[in-house]
């Protein structure tokens, strides 16, 4: 007969106030292989599990049951007391009868007969329970950073400073991601690129970073410490060995008129292009959709002229295995497509553009090198009005906040000042969010130095009359309804994840939120773990954020990483599957159902009647195998089973469930 | 198809002319309405500025009342005063047993409420309509103005995009007519103020009726007695105000698809609208006689 202890604890009064703790410790310790019960006020507390230890060396205990709170609060601590009173931690159960009992139930005779139920259930199942020991599994010593914008260039260079190899992939062919193509940042209006591109140069110099661009993730496998990446490397159609970025190839591309995604279509790129003058790498690749020779078999101007014969337009797509220990997600944010928002008339009205494109503008290096003009004909605006909030805040579109618009908005409302004097900017604001490090004091100084008109209210519609455009709106704090005759209209549109995000959650396993951002592990406690091992979080893939905050988080990010990949090995569950191989029939249904790979193709050898037979089996590999239970639920021969969720002690478990009402019929 | 009608107040008394054209469209259309026994009126503005429980009340009398299993309502205020109460009374148990006390009967919950337009745009299949044309609208030029209330808000009212809804330009286009673009199709007209700031709704129609002239219309096609009335009646004092000599008169878009489906002006009640209709109707009749030349 198992020794089991139970420990009822009242968690202040979380529990006490609808269970009955005293009355159910006292009918615990009456239950089969029971030896010990008691209760106490806070049983995670030091002399809760002093008494537990102390019970256990008493009791001569080899089992515990803790009737508590949820496993996921606090199941490694107790198991951790099991492990310190020398019992097997996986002999250790928690009964949870805050959250599914006190916390949901009122009627304390009721709550109290349930806490004696999921009591009666743990100590059942502890009484089947094997004890178990940890699966350690080696480390691989490299970490892959998706996406290269300053989050994921940060952990790079974060996780490579630590002398830990680090894959950096970046889909587009430059890496510096929506950062490289801001004008001056906020709040402190130093140059964007000036402070980037000493990072992306570092990225690309680091002896421990390999920088994959144009590269795409295609497939994870694996788990934490050991994953499998299958990278699609695009084909470049240059070959970058032999390329020096001389740079004659797009200078002589005949087809000038592409509009630049770089530049958000405010200006055009060739079709052999470097998206900005100062990429990393600063070598062309060719777009095959617009590229004249891949549509009509003719021209190759690039490749005459290319002196180091480096077009290749033999070039596909390659494909590449790597194996790391730890992913770093940094793919970042677009923005909602204002098009969808009808009432701006964006696309209708040339004159209305995004905040994104008057950053290209008003950049020193964009198309129109610092001139900000009105895209109908070239005009200087001397009216321009910015809307915050739009498709943010707003629940026809989005409902969150896209936090950085309030501040970026400020921005533009100096700079446009700065540059043409006599310009009056409007700002159509609902609140002015200014909660960061010299942010107030940052649109205090639009407002009040730089004389930007904030008008509290939204926009209700646009329209284009004689060349202007109409702004009508409301200002709540006069109570009057506004009519702005604007030169340009400035949309600051709300942050979406970027996208692809939901295909690339889908390849990590890592699940997203609502709006479709990735989802942290723990809102508070662990904002840049997903709840998948070894996988983490930077910048605004996970929620919207400014630069700062991107930064910090791949800091953070790459510090979790590194906690990781500095260990020797690691220790993973062992609630794994097992396989009985002396009935499995090798009929590969558990290799076929598994999302993890973990059930390989195996033989075994036993001898039959004095024959020698050797017979395909199945055989779990532990290091991947998640303990999702689908191969043992699947098995039509029921010969697989899980560790920690034997048959044997869920039937016990319900056993236990099923036993008051077991009692209550004979009692009839 | 069979609807219950819901005229509301206005259809049998300035809005008859809305009445008659959408009785006899339905007719041609194959489109069979019961009107309810015993409407009444659906609140308007007035029931939830001051009583929250009777602006639920009114509505869910006469939904109550239907006998068949949609509403058809023409009247975009009624449309939407219907269709926020049945909204909230089926996510809402409290106030609906609240409002089931007052009628002192079960609410009947499961009857589809629906805009005309709605009915017509998007149950009836264009190939349908274009079959039953007995000539085009000759190209006349108009611009199709939807209200406020037709689609807002999202949750409750829209069966078409919201800011930019196309249904009744579809039908128009159908029609012959041909739609330009302009930016106020969902634009308030200023509504009910008409009788208490009456500068509101001068200001407010004024940009309406500025806007379509300068888009170059010559009729701007509504779908609610309201917006029809006070962009008519108001109009020579509000254009006269503004300096523009030019006049645009405001028809239903059940008027202007019974002349396409070949009903007579006069049955489709063109008199009763005070801005001149004549230019328009002999653009139309024009267009009549040279048929045809159906567009798709």
């Amino acid at each position: 007969m198992a020794r089991i202890g139970v420990f009822v604890c009242w968690c202040g009064a979380n529990i006490a106030s609808t269970v009955d703790v005293e009355s159910v410790a006292e009918a615990a310790s009456r239950l089969p292989g029971v030896a010990f019960a008691t209760d106490y006020k806070y049983m995670c507390s030091d002399p809760g599990q002093k008494a537990i230890l102390e019970a256990a060396q008493e009791h001569r205990l080899d089992g515990l049951v803790v009737a508590a709170c949820s496993p996921r609060m606090h199941e490694p601590t107790f198991r951790q007391v099991a492990a310190e009173a020398g019992i097997n931690p996986f002999r250790m159960q928690m009964a949870n009868i805050r959250e599914h009992c006190s916390w949901v139930h009122a009627d304390r005779e009721e709550a109290t007969a349930k806490a004696l139920d999921a009591i009666r259930m743990m100590v059942a199942r502890v009484a089947q329970s094997e004890p178990l020991e940890p699966i350690k599994v080696p480390v691989t010593r490299r970490a892959l950073v998706i996406g290269g914008g300053v989050a994921g260039i940060q952990a790079a260079l974060d996780v490579a400073d630590g002398g830990v190899e680090t894959i950096l992939v970046e889909r587009t062919p430059s890496i510096g991601g929506k950062m490289a193509g801001l004008d001056e940042t906020f709040p402190t209006l130093d140059c964007s690129q000036c402070i980037l591109t000493p990072k992306m140069v570092d990225a690309s110099r680091s002896e421990f970073i390999k920088l994959y661009t144009y590269c795409e993730v295609e497939k994870v496998d694996g788990s934490v410490g050991n994953f499998k990446v299958t990278l699609r490397k695009k084909a470049k159609y240059v070959n970058h060995e032999l390329c020096n970025g001389c740079g004659d190839c797009f200078h002589k591309c005949p087809y000038k008129k592409i509009p630049s995604e770089f530049d958000y279509g405010v200006g055009n790129r060739t079709a052999i292009y470097v998206p900005f003058p100062q990429a990393v790498p600063n070598k062309p690749v060719i777009d095959r959709e617009t590229c004249v020779f891949f549509k009509t078999g003719k021209c190759r101007a690039c490749e005459k002229v290319c002196l180091r014969n480096a077009i290749d337009f033999e070039q596909e797509d390659e494909f590449e295995e790597i194996d790391v220990g730890a992913i770093i997600v940094a793919t970042g944010y677009d923005i909602l497509e204002p098009a969808e928002m009808a009432e701006f008339r964006y696309g209708a009205i040339p004159d209305v553009i995004t905040g994104l494109q008057f950053e290209r503008m008003s950049s020193a290096s964009g198309p129109t090198e610092g001139k900000i003009v009105r895209p109908s004909d070239g005009e200087e605006p001397k009216v321009v009005v910015f809307v915050h909030c739009v498709g943010s805040r707003d629940e026809n579109y989005k409902e969150y906040c896209s936090k950085i618009c309030c501040m970026y908005n400020a921005k533009h409302a100096i700079i446009l000042k700065h540059r043409i004097h006599d310009a009056q900017a409007y700002l159509f604001y609902i609140d002015v969010r200014a909660g960061g490090k010299g942010y107030e004091e940052f649109w205090k100084r639009a407002c009040v130095e730089e004389g930007a008109e904030y008008l509290r209210g939204r926009v209700s519609r646009l329209y284009d009359e004689n060349g202007k455009v109409i702004v009508e709106g409301q200002d709540t704090l006069s109570g009057e309804q506004v009519e702005v005759v604007a030169d340009l209209v400035v949309l600051a549109t709300a942050m979406v994840p970027a996208k692809g995000t939901e295909e690339m959650a889908r390849i990590l396993g890592v699940s997203t939120d609502k709006d479709g951002f990735f989802n942290e592990a723990h809102p508070k406690l662990r904002p840049v773990d997903t709840a998948t091992g070894g996988i983490f979080l930077a910048g605004a893939c996970q929620a919207p954020k400014d630069i700062p905050e991107s930064v910090a988080q791949g800091s953070a990010a790459a510090a979790k990483a590194l906690g990781l990949l500095t260990k020797e090995e690691i220790t993973r569950e062992p609630t794994v599957a097992v396989v009985d191989p002396f009935i499995c029939t090798g009929c590969w249904n558990c290799v076929t159902v598994c999302p993890f790979g973990a059930p390989e193709k195996s033989e075994i050898t036993m001898t039959i009647d004095g024959r020698k037979v050797t017979r395909p089996v199945s055989e779990i590999n532990e290091g991947k195998c998640e303990g999702c239970g689908l191969c043992v639920a699947s098995c039509p021969g029921n010969c697989i089973d899980q560790r920690g969720f034997s048959d044997d002690q869920v039937y016990a478990e319900l056993g236990g469930y099923l036993e008051r009402l077991r009692a209550a019929l004979t009692h009839e | 198809m069979k609807f219950s009608y819901y005229p509301g107040c206005t259809l049998h008394s300035t809005g008859a002319e809305y009445d008659q054209s959408v009785r006899a469209v339905c007719h041609t259309l194959g489109i069979e309405l019961v009107e309810i026994p015993g409407w009444g009126c659906c609140g308007a503005t007035s029931a939830h500025s001051v009583n929250e429980l009777l602006a639920y009340a009114l509505p869910a009398h006469t939904i109550t009342n239907a006998t068949e299993e949609a509403i058809a309502a023409p009247c975009a205020a009624c449309y939407n005063r219907l269709r926020y109460t049945d909204v909230n009374l089926r996510e809402n148990a409290s106030l609906r047993a609240e409002v089931e006390k007052a009628l002192d009967r079960p609410y009947r919950a499961g009857v589809a409420v629906r805009h005309l337009l709605d009915i017509i745009a998007n149950d009836v299949p264009g190939e349908e309509i274009q079959a039953k044309l007995q000539g085009t609208l000759g190209g006349l030029k108009v611009v199709c103005y939807y209200g406020c209330l037709l689609t807002r808000p999202k949750k409750v009212a829209a069966f078409d995009d919201m800011e930019e809804p196309r249904s009744m330009d579809r039908l128009m286009q159908l029609c012959g007519a041909e739609v330009l673009d302009w930016p106020h199709r969902v634009v308030c007209c200023g509504a009910a103020f008409s009788l208490s700031r009456t500068d509101i709704v001068r200001h407010m129609t004024g940009k309406l009726l500025t806007s379509a002239l300068r888009a170059g219309a010559e009729a701007v096609v509504v779908a609610c007695p309201m917006c029809q009335s006070n962009l008519d009646l108001r109009q020579p004092a509000i254009l006269k105000e503004r300096g523009v000599r030019e006049r645009v008169p405001a028809v239903y878009f059940t008027q202007l698809l019974g002349l396409a489906l070949g009903h007579s002006a006069k049955a489709l009640g063109f008199r009763k609208i005070m801005v001149d209709t004549s230019s328009l109707l002999a653009r139309v009749e024009a267009g009549r006689e040279a048929p045809a030349e159906a567009e798709g």
